[in-house]
């Protein structure tokens, strides 16, 4: 440490992991090797978020999820009864997709090989070509092949093994304890932003998990919101570790002006620049200067939340240097024109922010491809990288 | 002007900014915020913001639901100057500067 002031101080309410403190291996950001047992030790060990419950909100209702990690196709549907279901989208004949559209409502799916006819229930309606099958050949066991899925919140899961060790509210453990009483029910979505930018999924990842980049990435955006002279590097009020997830609460820097138009709409509406209201399931830890909770829901799952608003990430590799990103933002209902532009704020001060954030990215792989650099160099302001890459090896080791 | 007036009469003095900012989605306003000159952008800027809460406190007076036409557009136009708001206040430039390529995102909502 260069300075000779007390430096600012962030608070660990759990146990910290013993993690030490040595430079990371570059490795496993860029090798394919490495990217392949993640896929088959992490990505096929753990639940996954792949929707929220409203987005299939009514009987009939489908969307498709593509999993390229898993090299899945995954329906999820609501059935008459009103029931989620998830199957795989393969037609149990030959194989060929019955879902085509990426989502809609419809009473079943219809395979466009052979015309054979699945209920949303996963049920095989119609045979076609029954008679003509070898004797023994049995409709009722050549339904759609169900995927393992639960929901927490409205968030809608996924596990790629038919029996986990683990069910879903347990793997979530503290970190749904944490949040479990944010009002997800009362937010509804105000933007979805979708990106594929070359970058090995774990880089896309760190980008995020951390507050320091806020001091140069986002100096235009977010001009001194998170650093100030008391706290210079923007290090995080507190970070707590949940089993595998962690959840990193922000500073604020009690003098950050926000910007003026903000201040405006934020009269009547939270927004992401502006809210410092008490809110359920946010700043764990009552701390006094806090911004907002970024957490992480491993292996690739963020959902920040703040006061009437939360934003999720999902970070999807499709190879060991490119990542499917979506951003979800969220914001409590508008019931007036007020509450609308609120929203809008909110929508467009981290849309342009996180454009800031991606311009690191692509540079960030294609330098440590390069080979030049074997090891990155990592403060405890980015502990959370340090606890992503610990978690990643105990599970590739198990 | 001459024009059919776009916004409610008290509004009237934004009438010059009807016809390029009362545009009702995202894509549209990010799009003239694109094409616009900074000069543009903070005349617009300049014009709306001090009678924006007013704006504001009119609007919340109707059903967000049976908007007449002319309210409509006011609140598009207040959007309009929410979404240049930024380039205006913080990045002092139509759009960040140090910013990934937006041809590379995809709107999907």
């Amino acid at each position: 440490m260069g300075a000779t002031e007390q430096p600012f101080v962030t608070k660990y309410p759990t146990d910290v992991p013993a993690m030490g403190d040595a430079p990371l291996p570059v490795e496993p950001y860029v090798s394919r090797a490495f990217f392949e047992r993640e896929r088959e030790k992490v990505f096929k060990r753990a639940w996954l978020q792949v929707a929220r419950e409203e987005d299939i909100p009514n009987p009939g209702d489908y969307r498709v999820v593509e999993l390229e990690v898993l090299g899945w196709s995954v329906i999820l549907t609501r059935g008459a009864d009103g029931t989620l279901r998830a199957f795989h989208n393969i037609c149990t004949h030959r194989g060929n997709k019955v879902a085509q559209q990426p989502s809609g409502n419809a009473k079943g799916f219809t395979c466009g090989f052979h015309g054979w006819v699945y209920g949303n229930d996963g049920e095989l309606k119609h045979m076609a070509g029954e008679e003509y099958f070898p004797p023994g050949t049995d409709r009722c066991k050549l339904g759609l092949m169900p995927v393992t899925m639960d929901t927490w919140n409205g968030f809608v899961f996924v596990h790629a093994q038919a029996r986990p060790a683990q069910s879903l509210r347990e793997y979530l453990g503290g970190m749904a304890d944490q949040i479990e009483h944010f009002p997800f029910d009362r937010c509804t979505r105000i933007a979805r932003y979708e990106a594929t930018p070359r970058v090995n999924w774990k880089v896309a990842i760190d980008a995020f998990q951390e507050a320091f980049h806020a001091i140069m990435v986002h100096r235009a955006s977010l001009p001194n919101s998170a650093s100030a002279q008391q706290n210079p590097s923007a290090a995080l009020t507190s970070a707590r570790f949940h089993g595998p997830h962690r959840s990193l609460s922000a500073w604020a820097n009690p003098n950050y002006r926000p910007p003026e138009v903000g201040m405006i709409v934020g009269k009547y509406g939270p927004t992401f620049a502006t809210a410092k209201d008490q809110f359920p399931g946010i700043n764990p830890n009552g701390d006094e200067n806090w911004w907002f909770d970024i957490n992480v829901f491993f292996p690739n799952f963020f959902c920040d939340t703040g006061p009437g608003w939360y934003f999720t990430y999902n970070f999807w590799p499709v190879s060991e240097n490119r990542t499917r990103w979506t951003m979800d933002i969220y914001q409590l209902r508008a019931e007036h024109a007020g509450g609308l532009l609120a929203q809008e704020h909110t929508k467009i001060l981290l849309r342009d922010a996180v454009l800031e954030d991606f311009s690191t990215l692509e540079a960030t792989q294609q330098m440590m491809e390069s080979g030049a650099l074997t090891h990155i160099t990592i403060s405890e302001l980015e502990i959370a990288l340090r606890h992503q890459m610990h978690v990643i090896n105990q599970w590739l080791a198990a | 002007m001459g024009a059919r007036p776009m916004l409610p009469a008290q509004f009237a003095e934004w009438e010059p900014f009807a016809a390029d900012w009362c545009l009702a989605t995202e894509h549209d306003r990010r799009e003239r915020r694109m094409r616009s000159t900074q000069a543009q952008l903070e005349a617009f800027y300049k014009a709306v913001k001090p009678r924006l809460d007013e704006a504001i406190q009119y609007l919340n007076g109707f059903s967000l639901q049976n908007l007449p036409a002319p309210e409509r557009n006011l609140l598009n136009l207040t959007l309009s100057l929410v979404e240049i708001s930024v380039a205006v206040e913080l990045f002092f430039n139509p759009w960040p500067l140090d910013a990934w390529p937006w041809r590379e995102f995809s709107v999907a909502y």
